[in-house]
């Protein structure tokens, strides 16, 4: 088919057929919908396990991350820097945990395991056999002020600055909360080991005595 | 800054050396290169590291379902409807706007020949494409009439003249509002114009219909002949239509 307007320039013909505005459409920037389902695709695994620590709970840690979600499509607007879109999440995720539990009473107990005696923390040796399962019932183990930053460093890798402003607390506060909190970490492992091999001879010693 | 202090600094330093460049870690990671007993602590800090983030990173696992429930549960946009203190306002616009329809339907003026002319040069400024172009004149008017749509609806034309200073050299078959549409174009050396053929009856346009309009340097006139309403479409004034149809 031969457009009237270009019939016109071939054919030098004085018929000024003007270009229309309702031909310009609109580029549409929206792309939101796209957007967002690149955005859960990226980060639900990890606001998942963030929200795990915080609520130590899986059916609460759903929960928690659909709701992050759907606070964080709501309000995306807020979101300037892309770049940190994690981040911006996992403050959704933590303001909405204490938003949530805010009925509970604070807990403020700080464990109190011994500090400074390493014959009680783990070989890495010894940590290289420890389970999965144990690893985390171990990281659960801890306290909140210990537990989220550890878990932000381990899970994530976050810097501490980055962990800083998760938690909204003083970049000093995250930097000695997460030296304690591995040296707890690594006290309960030991403990978990000492546990388990103890066991073990106990069974084997019981088993012992049958057979004999 | 002692042992101790460097220790409790350098257990936020990450694996991979990802924050060798932040200032925060200078002093103790100068340290560490003169004390190797806190050496043998950080190379254990960081095997211990590894491991746990080795083994961390498969541990906690999201059910398959959460990534669908999440995207299942976008917010909506809020119904304008359920807001409770809007609703007298809008049933009110609600009652205007039914008001001025139906008043528009039975007592408003109306002129189906000027809404004709109008759309024609609507369609006109939006640059209609030609199904058929030649600069044989009874070679546009013959495939215009083998044309189903045209035949259907009787707008064939009769045989162009030759001698006239107007020229058909292109056609098309459109549809306006699901009506059939005969578009012909005409030219001469200076001058191109459209004329748009439609069964009056489909377009509610009168026998006796007659109306010229001009909008945005655009002219067209509505004429009514044999059942058939001609629009002619062109820019410039009502001088400009002063010519002959070919056919």
């Amino acid at each position: 088919m031969t457009s009237a307007a270009t019939l016109l320039s071939t054919r030098s013909l004085a018929f000024p057929l003007e270009r229309s505005n309702k031909l310009a459409l609109p580029i549409s920037t929206q792309t939101m919908p796209d957007d967002f389902e690149k955005f859960v695709e990226e980060h639900y695994q990890a606001a998942f396990r963030f929200a795990l620590s915080l609520s130590r709970n899986h059916d609460d840690a759903c929960d928690l991350t659909q709701q992050a979600f759907f606070i964080a499509q709501t309000n995306q607007r807020q979101l300037r820097d892309r770049s940190k879109g994690k981040q911006w999440l996992f403050t959704i995720l933590r303001r909405e945990f204490l938003r949530t539990k805010r009925h509970e009473a604070v807990r403020q107990r700080y464990d109190v395991e011994l500090e400074g005696d390493d014959s009680l923390l783990i070989s890495v040796d010894h940590a290289a056999n420890i389970d999965a399962k144990s690893l985390l019932t171990a990281l659960q183990g801890l306290d909140d002020h210990f537990r989220l930053p550890v878990s932000l460093f381990y899970f994530d890798q976050l810097s501490y600055k980055e962990i800083a402003d998760i938690l909204e607390v003083p970049i000093g506060t995250v930097m000695s909360r997460l030296a304690r909190g591995k040296t707890m970490l690594r006290h309960r492992l030991e403990s978990t080991r000492v546990a388990d091999t103890e066991k073990i001879v106990k069974i084997s010693e019981r088993g012992g005595r049958q057979s004999g | 800054m002692d042992r101790e202090e460097a220790k409790r600094i350098l257990e936020s330093y990450r694996l991979g050396g990802k924050d060798s460049h932040d200032p925060i870690f200078a002093d103790a990671l100068h340290e560490l290169e003169r004390d190797p007993e806190l050496q043998a602590w950080f190379e254990e800090k960081e095997r211990f590291d590894a491991l746990m983030v080795e083994k961390l990173a498969h541990a906690v696992t999201a059910p398959p379902y959460l990534k669908y429930e999440i995207l299942d549960r976008q917010p909506k946009a809020r119904n304008i409807f359920s807001v409770r203190w809007l609703q007298p306002i809008l049933a009110a616009a609600a009652a205007v706007v039914i008001g001025v329809g139906v008043w528009q339907h039975f007592a408003a003026p109306r002129n189906p020949a000027r809404n004709l002319a109008l759309q024609a040069i609507s369609y006109t400024n939006e640059m209609p494409s030609l199904q058929f172009v030649c600069f044989d004149a009874s070679a546009v008017a013959t495939w215009a009439n083998r044309q189903p749509a045209v035949r259907k609806a009787a707008l064939e034309i009769a045989k162009p003249g030759t001698d006239m200073d107007m020229k058909l050299i292109g056609s098309s078959v459109v549809d306006w509002n699901g009506k059939p549409v005969l578009m012909l174009c005409l030219q001469n050396g200076k001058q191109m114009a459209m004329v748009y053929l439609v069964r009056g009856d489909d377009f509610q346009i009168k026998p006796n219909a007659h109306e010229m309009i001009e909008k945005d340097g655009w002219v067209s006139k509505v004429s009514y002949s044999g059942d058939k309403a001609w629009v002619l479409t062109t820019k410039g004034t009502p001088a400009d239509l002063n010519f002959e149809v070919p056919f």
